[in-house]
């Protein structure tokens, strides 16, 4: 692993709180971090939601028929 | 003492005993044998508890002798996913985090079990915390496919598939948050049920994403299933079994097909299986329709952004405090929570409800909808390269998000012998019409009355 690289990966976990306890988990922590950019980036890409669009409550998803 | 009592259903056990032909200890112990001859190369039991079987069993014995029968699951072997407190029994959730946890009290679908005359048989294997999986860094080995045992059983709740395929049990309690009934019931060919959120109470069981758990049963046939959700949700009798039996002719089924014709990459031996199941249904009187909703994908994207968010607040104090013992394949599942942020978490569930209604538009035209269930056969069990790129390759997060009903039923093998599954999905609180639709194809089909042969290959002592 490059001396960048692995800065990189260990601000990650410092900043998310994550122990740092061998070379495994420092390539975990990096993969979640891409993983969570992803999906995010896909959300984002779902398009704009109105001000009025309310979150979704367990009695909003099955009183919604 | 009768043979073969080991693929009796629910239904037909439940009779026999009613009636008296067959004692609840005669039954149990049938069982207790078949799990101990063969789960060893399976792996479907974390718990094995013969002792309260047999107790359980006794008591059913004096109870029915005495005329108090409670019902057809009276007397009946049940197993639990561990992740479902039965008091005084462990609740490890597949974890060496939990493995001393001892349940103190009883989940409340126990309670419902235990009061519908049940007989404990144990707890069931599950992919670690109902996620990632299959891993072989925990202190007990997966379970492992009743149809061939090198081949991926599905999960996570694995073991309660499993037990039910492979005849130990005639119905098992699983969880369900983006797939994990449905999962295993497809690669076993059982038949799995999501039912509508919070229809089935979550309390005693395990969490791994809270608006998006589920629990729910796993059987062989459609009849116990029904019966199953009529007992663990509270329902009357009759509620989900009524209408049973009745004919298809003017239900209309809408096919969502793009979903395994385009978002994902399916088998192809799994599309032609779900067109020959579309075709039986046809011939039954259904009225067939394809029709159109959003992308697999954005529902995908939602449930993942849901699920890693709530499984990570959870798991926080863990990943921080002894990351080391969880399976690698657990913590990458979970960590993505780390990174979601507060805005993208909210915006996801302000979208899932203009999901949900999107989806409900649909029952405007049709009864049921069916769909592809996994796109993907069962992988080797330990390929870890196919198990993460199988990972996603499913139609099941949408229906954890809106919250519809979901059954997973069994549609043919393939050419491998291993079993293929397809979806039906209802309205919200529609159990009803889902196991009217599935009951009618399984009588057609047949598929439910076939099972695996498991005497070749049990292990050498």
């Amino acid at each position: 692993m490059e001396k960048n690289e692995a800065e990189a990966i260990k601000k990650t976990a410092a900043d998310a709180g994550l122990p740092i306890l061998c070379s495994d988990y420092l390539q975990s922590y990096l993969r979640a971090k891409k993983t969570a950019k992803l999906r995010q980036e896909l959300l984002w890409k779902m398009g704009d939601l109105s001000p009025q669009d309310q979150p979704a409550s367990v009695a909003r998803l099955t009183e919604s028929r | 003492m009768m043979e073969n009592l080991h693929f009796l259903s629910a239904l037909e056990a439940g009779s026999l005993i009613k009636t008296k032909k067959i004692s609840p200890v005669e039954y149990a112990e049938a069982l207790i044998h078949r799990i101990e001859k063969y789960d060893q190369s399976l792996n479907s039991f974390l718990s094995f508890m013969p002792e309260i079987a047999l107790e359980d069993a006794k008591k059913a014995e004096r109870e029915i002798m005495k005329g108090e029968w409670r019902g057809y699951l009276h007397g009946i072997p049940y197993g639990l996913k561990d992740n479902i407190d039965y008091e005084g029994v462990r609740t490890s959730v597949h974890s060496k985090i939990l493995q001393d946890n001892i349940a103190v009290s009883d989940a409340e679908v126990t309670h419902k079990l235990r009061a519908g005359g049940g007989v404990f048989m144990g707890k069931l294997a599950t992919h670690e915390f109902a996620t990632g999986g299959p891993s072989f860094d925990l202190p007990w080995p997966p379970a492992r496919n009743p149809w061939n045992r090198d081949y991926f059983c599905g999960g996570s709740s694995s073991g309660s598939a499993v037990a039910t395929a492979a005849g130990f049990l005639p119905l098992a309690l699983g969880t369900d948050t983006g797939g994990s009934i449905r999962s295993p019931a497809s690669l076993c060919g059982v038949v799995g049920m999501k039912a509508t959120y919070d229809l089935v109470s979550r309390s005693g069981v395990f969490p791994l994403a809270y608006s998006l758990d589920h629990v729910g049963p796993l059987t062989r046939t459609v009849h116990d299933n029904a019966m199953a959700l009529e007992l663990i949700s509270g329902a009357a009798d009759g509620t989900y079994t009524s209408q049973l039996g009745e004919e298809l002719k003017g239900t209309r089924v809408g096919v969502i097909r793009h979903f395994h014709t385009q978002d994902l990459d399916c088998d192809p031996e799994i599309s032609s299986g779900i067109e020959n199941a579309l075709h039986l249904l046809d011939s039954l009187g259904a009225a067939i329709e394809d029709v159109e909703t959003a992308p697999l994908g954005e529902f995908a994207t939602l449930n993942r952004i849901i699920l890693s968010a709530e499984a990570y607040a959870i798991h926080e104090n863990w990943l921080r405090d002894r990351p080391q013992d969880y399976a690698s394949n657990t913590r990458e599942r979970i960590m993505p929570g780390a990174f979601i942020s507060a805005a993208s978490y909210i915006n996801s569930t302000r979208f899932r409800l203009k999901m949900a209604r999107l989806l409900d538009s649909l029952f405007e035209r049709v009864d049921v909808l069916v769909t592809v269930n996994t796109a993907v056969m069962a992988h080797l069990i330990d390929d870890e390269e196919a198990r993460d790129r199988n990972h996603g390759q499913n139609a099941w997060s949408p229906f954890n998000l809106t919250g519809n009903p979901a059954l997973s039923i069994p549609i043919g093998l393939s050419k491998a012998g291993l079993p293929l599954g397809m979806q039906i999905v209802g309205r919200h609180h529609a159990e009803a019409q889902v196991y009217k639709v599935a009951h009618a194809f399984e009588q057609a089909s047949e598929w439910s009355k076939q099972h695996p042969t498991l005497s070749d290959f049990v292990l050498p002592k």
